[in-house]
C-alpha cells in the first residue's frame, strides 16, 4: 500500500514547514523530554573520587559538575567531608552560605583548580 | 463527552498568522488595515498576509502590492519577520502542550491536537477550544479557530469550511452528520483539492463532497491512483493518522537547500557561483548536525512554470561526506553532465543517505583533514560573528547571492 494511505503519510507528505521552523521545532521538542545522566565508566568516577579526595586533603578548591535538568550546573568550592557510607560529600561553595550535602551519584565530573 | 473509542481531535489555525503577529506588536496599527508584504523592489513583492480589515477592502494572499495598494491605499505595509513567526508559532505549540502532550505542527499557523485523554482534566471539547483560543490570544494577540472531530482530516475540514466561517471561530463536525452538513458542500472546498483537481472533478460529474464520496473508488483509482484514494477517503473522513510529536519531522533523511534567483541565470559561470554557496550550505548545515552524506542531488527549473525545463538528478559519492569542495564537485559534474543550456530560475542541492560524522573511514585520496580543520574555522568564525563575516570571493561577483540569502528566511526578511 502507499505510504500516503497509512500511518502519517498523509500529513507528512502535505506538511508546509520552513526549514528553519522544523529545526526550531525540534529543538522546542528537545528542550521537552527529560534528559538523561550520563553512565561513568568506573575509571572516571575512581579519577573523580582521587581528585575529591586530593583537594579535601590539600584544602584546595575544586570545581564540580552536578547532573541536572535541563542543564548541567557547575559549582566551584571546597570539599569538607566524604562520607562514603551514604555516598555524599559535604561542600563548602564559598559563598557564604555555610556548608551542605551533595548525593554523589549527581556528580558527573571533578576537575581540581590549580591556582 | 466522546465515548471512549472515538479520538477527539482538533486542528488549531491561526487567522491572518503575520498580520496578527505584527498588530499585536505594534498596538499604533490597532484599527488600521495591515497587510505583510515581501520587498516590493523584488520579485517577490507580493501580499503575504492580510489582516481581516485589509482583507475588507479586498485585499487578497498572495497579490501583487501595488495592486492591494490601488485597492486600500492606505494600507499599513509592514515587512515580514520570519524568526519572529517561528518564535510565536512555536509559543502556540507550547501553550497547546499544556493541554496535551499530543500536538502536531502542520504548517507554521495550523497545528493538530489529540484531546482525548485531556477530557477528563479540561472539560468537553469545546470548552478546551475556547481555552486555547483565549490564552493564545492572551499570550500573543493571535486568534485562532479550532476545528473538532474525531480523525485528522475532519478535524481539518471542520476548521477550513465552518470554523473559519461561524461567529466564535469554534465548529465540531460530527460523523453521524456528514451527510447532511459536509457531504452538501462544493468538491472545491475540500482539503486537497486545488483547483485543477476541481476542473476534472467537474468534468467527471462530481461537484459536491457528497458526490465524491458515493463515487465509486475505482473510477476514482483508475484515473488518479493513490490520490483518487485520498481524495475519496477524505470526503469519507476515513483517517487513522495518529496526531504525533514524533513524527518524521524530527527525524532527518536529508539537508537540502533551494533558492529562486533574482533573473535568469544561463551562463555557467553564473550558476557554479550559487551552486558553490548552496553547497556550502549544505555542508556547513550537515557538519553543525555531525552528520554526513553518500549521496549528492541537484536539481534546476526554468522561470516559465507552464512549460517546465530542468533536471533533477543524484549520484552516490565514493565515501560519505560533508566537506563542502568535495558535495560541490559532485554538484558541478552532475549540473555539467544533465543541464540543457537553458535558463534557470531555481536551484536547489541537497545530501542524503546520512550517517553520523564521528566515524569517518580513512580515504587514500584528497587531503581531506585540512579541508575539515579549515571548515571547522570558518564555521565557527560565521557561528560567532554572522553568515557573511566570512565569504567566498566568488560570493562577491554580481551573481552571488550569499549576502542576500543571509537576510532572509524561506525566501523573505528575518
Amino acid at each position: 500500500m502507499s505510504k500516503k494511505l497509512q500511518g502519517n503519510g498523509l500529513f507528512e507528505s502535505s506538511r508546509m514547514m520552513l526549514p528553519e521552523h522544523r529545526e526550531a521545532y525540534i529543538r522546542h521538542q528537545q528542550h521537552l523530554a527529560p534528559r538523561q545522566p550520563p553512565l561513568l565508566d568506573p575509571q572516571a568516577e575512581e579519577e573523580m573520587a582521587r581528585v575529591m579526595a586530593e583537594a579535601m586533603h590539600s584544602g584546595s578548591a575544586v570545581t564540580i559538575t552536578l547532573f541536572d535538568d535541563p542543564e548541567d550546573i557547575r559549582l566551584t568550592g571546597q570539599v569538607l567531608r566524604i562520607d562514603p557510607g551514604r555516598r555524599r560529600i559535604c561542600w563548602d561553595g564559598g559563598d557564604g552560605e555555610g556548608s551542605r550535602w551533595i548525593a554523589l551519584d549527581q556528580i558527573i565530573g571533578a576537575v581540581a583548580e590549580n591556582d | 463527552m466522546a465515548n471512549s473509542k472515538n479520538r477527539v481531535i482538533m486542528l488549531a489555525d491561526c487567522q491572518s498568522f503575520y498580520a496578527s503577529v505584527e498588530k499585536a506588536a505594534h498596538p499604533e496599527y490597532e484599527g488600521k488595515p495591515l497587510v505583510v508584504s515581501g520587498d516590493p523592489a523584488r520579485r517577490s513583492g507580493i501580499i503575504l498576509a492580510a489582516c481581516p480589515l485589509a482583507k475588507k477592502y479586498g485585499v487578497t494572499t498572495a497579490e501583487r502590492l501595488g495592486d492591494a495598494l490601488r485597492k486600500c491605499p492606505d494600507l499599513i505595509v509592514v515587512r515580514p519577520r520570519m524568526a519572529e513567526y517561528i518564535r510565536v508559532s512555536l509559543q502556540i505549540t507550547e501553550i497547546f502542550q499544556s493541554f496535551t502532550d499530543l500536538v502536531e505542527p502542520y504548517s507554521i499557523d495550523e497545528q493538530h491536537l489529540d484531546v482525548t485523554g485531556s477530557l477528563a482534566l479540561f472539560g468537553t471539547p469545546e470548552e478546551i477550544a475556547r481555552r486555547l483560543q483565549h490564552r493564545v490570544l492572551y499570550e500573543t494577540g493571535v486568534y485562532v479557530r479550532v476545528g473538532i472531530s474525531d480523525c485528522k482530516v475532519l478535524s481539518k475540514i471542520a476548521c477550513d469550511i465552518y470554523a473559519k466561517k461561524v461567529p466564535g471561530g469554534i465548529y465540531t463536525l460530527r460523523r453521524e452528520h456528514l451527510e447532511e452538513t459536509l457531504w452538501t458542500k462544493p468538491v472545491h472546498e475540500m482539503f486537497m483539492v486545488g483547483s485543477r483537481m476541481t476542473r476534472h472533478l467537474y468534468k467527471m460529474g462530481i461537484h459536491t463532497i457528497g458526490d465524491l464520496a458515493k463515487t465509486p473508488l475505482p473510477r476514482l483509482t483508475e484515473r488518479w491512483g493513490v490520490n483518487g484514494e485520498v481524495l475519496w477517503r477524505i470526503a469519507r473522513g476515513i483517517d487513522a493518522s495518529p496526531v504525533t510529536p514524533h513524527s518524521q519531522l524530527q527525524q532527518q533523511k536529508g539537508v537540502g537547500h533551494q533558492m529562486t534567483l533574482p533573473r535568469d541565470y544561463a551562463d555557467w559561470k553564473e550558476i557554479r557561483v550559487v551552486l558553490l554557496e548552496l553547497c556550502e550550505q549544505v555542508g556547513r548545515r550537515c557538519r553543525e548536525k555531525g552528520l554526513m552524506g553518500f549521496v549528492v542531488s541537484v536539481g534546476c527549473q526554468g522561470a516559465d512554470y507552464d512549460h517546465p525545463t530542468g533536471f533533477s538528478r543524484q549520484m552516490k559519492l565514493s565515501d560519505p561526506t560533508n566537506i563542502t569542495d568535495e558535495i560541490y564537485r559532485a554538484a558541478c559534474l552532475l549540473f555539467q553532465r544533465h543541464w540543457n543550456h537553458l535558463p534557470i530560475r531555481r536551484i536547489a542541492v541537497a545530501l542524503s543517505d546520512l550517517s553520523p560524522d564521528s566515524l569517518v573511514q580513512l580515504t587514500l585520496f584528497g587531503d581531506r583533514d585540512r579541508k575539515r580543520e579549515l571548515e571547522k574555522a570558518t564555521d565557527g568564525i560565521k557561528r560567532r560573528f554572522g553568515e557573511t563575516a566570512i565569504l567566498r570571493a566568488s560570493s562577491l561577483q554580481d551573481s552571488g547571492q550569499a549576502q542576500e540569502r543571509s537576510l532572509r528566511i524561506g525566501g523573505h526578511y528575518k
